[in-house]
């Protein structure tokens, strides 16, 4: 459980080329020693059972592998609000309607946000993140951790 | 002129479709076709590599139901090694397929379909839709989120992943189950048998509402096939397959590993599915339906108490062998009902910590046939390997083939009624989706053969003649 401390979700598919970038920054950030009692998941992808623990979290951080015409490794951060967000929805769901889940389920919704990194290879059947992107964690980390302590020093 | 109407994607099942809806000169549905976009190609990626890799490339193919392609594959392994595992590396198989069946069909009906079933099919999409649900039906939403994170946090005590766990191996598993483990599990049991029975008095008390939609969705005779045990009740590891009519009376009753006596496996040049029949009816008569409804239909009992009371009602209502695909939602809360009265008998049995859980041999034949029940439907892996064990040809089929006729047949039925002119209403296409989303079909299993892909490419005039096309 969170517990009120902040909750760090990476999230994509670690056998999808540069889907992996949420997993493999959250694995380095699961043992980075500038998060002390942050709880730190990879998952594949987000769920409404998670609606529970984002409830009882300070903050919430998602990373994920975006395409949006920027160039590969490049990071946004961006603001996320809760919302139900489109129907097309299938086994997955949003950060924001897990947001929302946890609003109408549990009476909270943390404030979050998403460290969005700009990707170019997602093929099936590869392991490895693309140069452009390798090189962009180190910095998706560092980001992590300046938004987590930022809220530590507001709490 | 004709016309087609074409729904692409369909939202919120697995994986990527598209429906095709062809209008004749007076604006009257002609035809009306489900097909799936999207490719995957396991069948032909594995070959080459060691037999006992198979439980753990072959999970690959789904992030929902994994489990289920460890199953059949591990059974298909120990098919090739000649070997049954000890009962206790049996049982865990079990308990750990049980637990997929109650996170999956909650996904399916709690998150995918209860929408619909909640706001109505004319409802605007703004609020239909699984927050729309946690904030009209709060306890609902809970409930369906419980069972999901009870069949995953199940699978994650037994296999140390939610997704894709390799616990499940050639010969059995590969760790016994530890009395903590146990004790987990069972204190999450009596909620979970609150939450299910909690839906199925709300899902009841409902009914009325969606009698015409029950009456149009997919409702025609057909046949339905999963396995049953020795004694005739539901089975979702092992037993045997029976196949029964409309009727409900037994067409066959055979070993999964004489499949292909039975069922055959067809080709649809507009899509990447592969729809299969009931071979002794051939392909136009042998449609059959396979998953939830079908296992309600096919056994004669659920053999557990809870859910033997649940299935007794139904029957009473709607017959032995109903004919509407709709009664796949409340077939679903039975099966949920049922899986956990199974898990719970299976991990208070003494030898459920037994350590001996796996057997071991190398290859003794060069064909392993596994078969087993999928959430969807049954699910069966074919593989032929040479003396070293490597694959040669893998052959898999999947639920989503086995019902692929009848969910064609059910799209036709529904665009008949709904769709009226060349207007294509929110309503409409919500039905047809939802038709669809009665199959709970999983695309991502679906599509996994390459090497025989059709492929048609067509160049067509403005009004619709063809002007030249490409068949490879």
């Amino acid at each position: 459980m969170t517990n009120g401390r902040p909750l760090v979700i990476g999230f994509g598919n670690p056998l999808r080329g540069d889907d992996a970038l949420g997993p493999v920054a959250a694995e380095l950030l699961s043992r980075d020693p500038r998060l002390p009692g942050v709880t730190v998941w990879s998952v594949h992808q987000l769920a409404p059972e998670m609606a529970e623990d984002v409830a009882a979290a300070s903050r919430l951080v998602v990373l994920d592998a975006v395409v949006d015409g920027s160039a590969p490794g490049t990071i946004r951060v961006d603001t996320i609000a809760p919302e139900a967000g489109e129907t097309s929805l299938t086994h997955h769901v949003t950060a924001s309607t897990v947001l929302a889940l946890a609003r109408e389920l549990h009476g909270h919704a943390p404030p979050a946000v998403a460290v969005a990194v700009a990707v170019e290879d997602m093929g099936a059947g590869e392991r490895r993140l693309s140069p452009a992107v390798a090189a962009a964690v180190p910095t998706v980390v560092d980001t992590v951790v300046r938004l987590v302590r930022e809220e530590d020093a507001h709490a | 002129m004709a016309r087609d109407i074409v729904i692409d994607p369909v939202t919120r099942i697995e994986g990527h479709s598209r429906i095709t809806i062809s209008l004749d000169d007076a604006g009257r549905v002609a035809d009306a076709h489900f097909a799936v976009t999207q490719f995957r190609g396991f069948e032909k990626l594995c070959q080459g590599r060691p037999f006992a890799e198979m439980p753990s490339l072959m999970a690959r193919i789904c992030g929902i139901c994994p489990v289920s392609h460890l199953i059949a594959s591990s059974k298909a392994c120990d098919d090739i090694m000649a070997v049954r595992p000890p009962k206790t590396g049996a049982d865990l198989r079990t308990l750990m397929n049980l637990a997929q069946m109650v996170q999956s069909n909650a996904l399916s009906l709690f998150h995918l379909s209860s929408p619909d079933l909640l706001f109505g099919f004319d409802a605007d999409p703004a609020t239909r839709n699984i927050v729309g649900v946690a904030r009209l039906h709060p306890q609902l939403a809970k409930d369906g989120i419980f069972l999901r994170k009870f069949g995953q946090h199940t699978i994650f005590l037994l296999g140390g992943k939610r997704i894709h766990p390799s616990w499940i191996v050639p010969g059995g598993v590969d760790a016994p189950l530890d009395a903590a483990k146990r004790d987990e599990i069972l204190a999450m049991i009596p909620e979970a048998y609150a939450a299910v029975e909690r839906a199925l008095v709300w899902f009841k008390a409902n009914l009325m509402d969606w009698v015409e939609e029950a009456g149009e969705f997919g409702s025609f005779p057909s046949a339905y096939m999963s396995l049953v045990g020795d004694d005739g009740t539901v089975e979702h590891y092992d037993g045997r397959v029976r196949v029964v009519d409309a009727e409900r009376r037994t067409l066959a009753e055979f070993d999964g590993r004489d499949y292909a006596d039975y069922i055959g496996e067809g080709i649809d040049d507009r899509s990447f599915l592969k729809p299969t029949y009931f071979k002794p009816l051939g392909p136009v008569d042998g449609v059959y339906r396979v998953g939830t409804l079908a296992r309600a239909v096919v056994a004669d009992s659920f053999g557990t108490p809870r859910a033997d009371e649940e299935l007794m009602e139904f029957r009473e209502r709607f017959g032995a062998a109903p004919q509407s695909s709709f009664h796949y939602h409340h077939t679903r809360l039975l099966d949920i009902l049922h899986s956990v009265e199974k898990m719970e008998r299976l991990l208070r049995a003494d030898d459920i910590l037994s350590d001996r859980v796996a057997s071991k041999a190398q290859v003794n034949r060069n064909v392993g046939i596994g078969v087993s029940e999928a959430p969807r439907g049954t699910l069966i892996h074919h593989y032929a390997v040479d003396d070293d064990g490597i694959i040669q040809t893998a052959n898999l089929v999947i639920a989503t083939g086995h019902n692929a006729t009848a969910m064609n047949r059910s799209v036709q039925q529904v665009a008949s009624k709904y769709v009226q002119g060349e207007t294509i209403t929110e309503g409409m296409l919500n039905r047809v989706e939802a038709v669809i989303r009665c199959y709970d079909p999983c695309l991502s299993c679906s599509t996994h053969a390459m090497g025989q892909m059709p492929l048609h490419i067509q160049l067509l005039s403005p009004d619709g003649l063809v002007l030249d096309e490409v068949r490879r």
